[in-house]
């Protein structure tokens, strides 16, 4: 676990500064970013463990359902952990793809468990959209902030081979 | 089996996870509200990085607004908004009472017992927002700098004078969560001021509320001023909430859809006052002093009525 402690100060600060200087501003989803970062490249049951935190910090800064969040990242970093098996995210441009994508499962998934405890939050899609062009566009920059965290080379893989 | 197990354990741990989230989903009352000591340490812990980050914010605004942008016409601006603020909610007052002394008119009966709503309330500044647009989450609150040391309890409600905010869901020492009125989770009972119609305003998470249960028969049209009907205990009565926008046949033809637009500019507020204690005063306080004066007594306030959980 202490392989990912970094990333839970850097989420911290990210909310923190999302919900007071820049409400109104869409921002890469940095937190998002960090669960499909780890979930591709240094997948373990701690990094599953860390992707649920960082849900529960995400729904207590935002006010959110508690869990709502937690469970599209847990779902989030199971799926990805699947297809990192078979696929592997080379260009720049599947890199901003494949994280725009993870930024809009991740906002279906809260909208199934919202509507599933009658909660009608259908435009909150209309808000996921463009957050996840954002999110993607900006992805493989936040990835090269990443790579200079400090890593474990699990599963083979080196910080050159990470997205 | 076991190799099995041990080859997929990351994926089974994240089914596991996935289950213990939409437990604490099921089980979180909608998400307001309940005793949530983690989520309690998440906010002390990342109270000083926002307290900063908003104070940062906050000067760089300032520096903005104050000196480079239009010096001096910021005040004059602020001013003429606090006295338009203070004239729509005198207005409102009055055509309030005006309604009511009809009524009583009509009736026949002698409006001795009117009675008129005293609040306490404190002031609160916001530190951090959530959902209020792009990438916020789906959920519409805010933070503000006031907790239970203030004497904020859940359950609260937050105005300004341009109308309802929300009401406080979560209190920590220093800060309180409001579920803002626009939150899909939020539900407020409302009467049209001119017809007199009630029904129930929630949000809808666009930013407009959405009126319900107001029947085909019954008369709401645009611009109708929707105040608080004040049955559900937190919000004191005749407050407004917002402005008919749209009135629209439903499709089973029996409840009109109507859109209501916020009266409060939310993305705009700075300060917000909590009411933290409401009580009701009989309007012939003269007759109460003369009863007192002959018992040789000094009146006694009126109790303070415990604010009652929302239907």
């Amino acid at each position: 676990m202490k392989d990912y402690i970094t990333y839970i100060p850097v989420a911290l600060v990210f909310l923190s500064i999302k919900t007071t200087i820049a409400p109104s501003i869409p921002l890469p989803d940095v937190v998002l970013l960090s669960v499909f970062y780890t979930a591709y490249n240094r997948p373990s049951a701690s990094g599953a463990f860390l992707a649920f935190c960082l849900g529960y910090i995400e729904d207590t800064f935002y006010g959110n359902v508690i869990g709502s969040t937690s469970f599209a990242f847990a779902v989030l970093y199971g799926v990805t952990y699947l297809i990192r098996l078979k696929l592997r995210f080379e260009s720049t441009p599947v890199k901003a793809a494949a994280s725009a994508v993870a930024a809009l499962s991740k906002g279906i998934c809260t909208l199934l468990v919202l509507n599933s405890i009658g909660i009608q939050a259908t435009s909150f899609l209309l808000h996921t959209v463009p957050v996840a062009a954002f999110t993607g566009i900006l992805a493989p920059f936040i990835f090269n902030l990443f790579d200079r965290l400090p890593a474990p080379k699990l599963y083979g893989h080196t910080n050159k081979d990470s997205i | 089996m076991l190799a099995y197990l041990k080859r997929y354990h990351v994926l089974f741990v994240s089914v596991f996870l996935s289950l213990i989230s939409l437990h604490m989903v099921t089980t979180s009352e909608r998400g307001t509200g309940g005793e949530r000591i983690v989520g309690t340490v998440i906010l002390a812990v990342s109270r000083p990085i926002q307290q900063v980050s908003s104070s940062t914010g906050s000067a760089i605004a300032g520096v903005w607004n104050g000196y480079i942008y239009l010096i001096g016409l910021r005040d004059e601006n602020a001013g003429l908004k606090n006295k338009v603020d203070e004239l729509t909610a005198e207005n409102n007052a009055l055509k309030e009472t005006l309604i009511h002394a009809k009524r009583a008119e009509e009736l026949g009966i002698y409006s001795r017992g009117l009675q008129e709503q005293t609040t306490a309330t404190v002031t609160a500044d916001i530190v951090a927002f959530s959902g209020l647009n792009l990438g916020g989450g789906w959920a519409r609150t805010f933070l503000v700098n006031k907790g239970i040391k203030d004497g904020i309890d859940t359950d609260m409600a937050v105005v300004t004078p341009e109308g309802v905010i929300g009401r406080v869901v979560e209190v920590t020492r220093s800060t309180s969560r409001v579920l803002l009125l626009t939150d899909p989770r939020s539900n407020i009972d409302v009467t049209i001021q001119r017809t007199r119609v009630k029904g129930v305003v929630e949000g809808d998470n666009t930013g407009a509320l959405r009126l319900n249960y107001v029947k085909m028969l019954d008369d709401a049209a645009k611009d109708d001023v929707v105040i608080t009907a004040g049955l559900a205990g937190i919000y004191p009565k005749g407050l407004i909430v917002g402005k008919v926008a749209e009135v629209r046949e439903s499709e089973d033809k029996f409840f009109k859809n109507i859109i209501v637009n916020p009266a409060a500019d939310i993305t705009k507020i700075e300060s917000v006052l909590i009411i933290t204690s409401r009580q009701s005063l009989p309007l012939n306080t003269e007759e109460k002093e003369k009863k007192a004066k002959n018992k040789g007594q000094k009146p006694k306030p009126a109790p303070q009525p415990p604010l009652g959980k929302k239907t």
